[in-house]
């Protein structure tokens, strides 16, 4: 049966819609899955071939409206010899969703706690290697509390950022002020700051990209550059002066 | 140049200027005026981000003027004109913006869903949901001007 030209019911969608029904018994049109309710065809026995096309095997299918739309899912489809009503595969809908959700953020969580970790680690190793820093100092201050919208939303608990400063004896040189996680435009923001400079750090990579891809913009300059050991010692040396 | 490349430059300016309180502060060594100078800061990336959605919603609107206006007339036939002659019935800026975007770009490409995550930015601050919300404004108006670009209107 062929799809509606602007229809977002891909194959592959569909093929994943028919694994996760044929395990889980029920699935939602959420985001990630880049399809729209309103492209599900009218017809229950149309959306039922498509499916059984993509390798869905089990009972009829049932589509329901979400009695309590929310995230921009208002529609479920389900296996009704799994849920014996469309309350009970809500339900069981609802809370996997709300557990994936959890373990997502939790893991982006511990990503980015990850990444400022190593972001420290790399200016301790850069400071070492380079003879006339090597003398500065790494200072812990208080850290910060990360508990972003999302966090709370989906029950992750609150974190502690490290918040640190690079000093010379007591002179205190750059302060590193994480910002957040989930930025608009970045995967994530540190403040820096020093007496002469107030750059941002901000990671470019993807989300669990598995390698950061830190830059620095400097909104004097209106640019930004790779935050590699030569702009970070650059960065220490201007405020030495 | 772009509406948004000239917003961006405007913003690098105001963000200088948040950055040197910033800097005062660090200096003084006083922690009190260190988060003030931190929160106007973010104020300032909140409106800028709200004032660059604007130009994008004009944007949008634009683009669909221009495709409602080449498929008013160039689409003969009535099954595939009937669309456009009822969108072009009332003002375009009527209309649901993702709907909108949705008829200028593939909606499972990578530039519907970023315009979709400024949406839901845009919604939450408009509605004072996330007062915390935090922006990376340069690249946010980059990508705004390069996703314009790729707006198809024919």
């Amino acid at each position: 049966m062929p799809l509606a030209q602007s229809s977002s019911l891909t194959p592959e969608t569909l093929t994943r819609l028919a694994q996760i029904l044929g395990s889980f018994g029920v699935v939602g049109n959420e985001d990630d899955w880049h399809f729209d309710s309103h492209d599900l065809p009218r017809s229950q026995y149309e959306l039922e071939t498509l499916l059984r096309e993509a390798g869905y095997t089990g009972a009829n299918l049932r589509r329901e409206s979400l009695t309590r739309p929310h995230n921009g899912v208002d529609t479920i489809i389900y296996d009704p010899a799994r849920y014996e009503n469309s309350a009970a595969a809500e339900d069981a809908w609802e809370r996997d969703y709300r557990k994936r959700w959890h373990d997502r953020i939790q893991h982006r969580v511990e990503d980015w706690l990850d990444r400022l970790n190593r972001l420290r680690s790399n200016i301790a190793d850069w400071l070492k290697d380079t003879p006339d820093l090597s003398s500065l100092t790494i200072a812990d201050r208080p850290s910060a509390m990360m508990s972003e919208e999302l966090m709370i939303r989906f029950g992750v608990a609150p974190i502690q950022m490290p918040v640190f400063e690079i000093r010379k004896g007591e002179q205190r040189l750059v302060r590193f002020q994480p910002k957040g996680l989930w930025i608009i435009g970045a995967n994530g923001r540190v403040d820096l700051v020093t007496r002469n400079a107030a750059p941002i750090l901000v990671d470019q990579s993807e989300p669990l990209a598995g390698r950061s891809d830190w830059r620095m913009y400097d909104s004097r300059k209106a640019v930004s550059v790779p935050f590699s050991r030569q702009t970070f010692v650059d960065l220490v040396r201007a405020a030495l002066q | 140049m772009t509406v948004f490349l000239e917003i961006k430059a405007q913003h690098a300016l105001a963000d200088a200027a948040f950055a040197a309180a910033e800097q005062k502060a660090f200096d003084d060594d006083n922690d009190l005026e260190f988060d003030l100078a931190i929160r106007a800061r973010q104020r300032n990336d909140q409106a800028y981000f709200l004032f660059l959605f604007t130009r994008l919603e004009h944007a949008v609107n634009a683009a669909v003027e221009t495709l409602l206006a080449a498929r008013l007339f160039a689409t003969p036939a009535w099954s595939e004109r009937r669309i456009w002659q009822a969108w072009a019935r009332g003002p375009v800026r009527d209309v649901w913006l993702l709907s909108k975007v949705e008829v200028l770009t593939d909606k499972s490409h990578p530039d519907y869903a970023q315009i979709k995550e400024y949406y839901d930015g845009r919604n939450k601050i408009a509605h004072g949901g996330i007062w915390e919300a935090q922006f990376f404004i340069a690249s946010i108006a980059q990508t705004m001007h390069d996703i314009v670009q790729r707006f198809v209107v024919a």
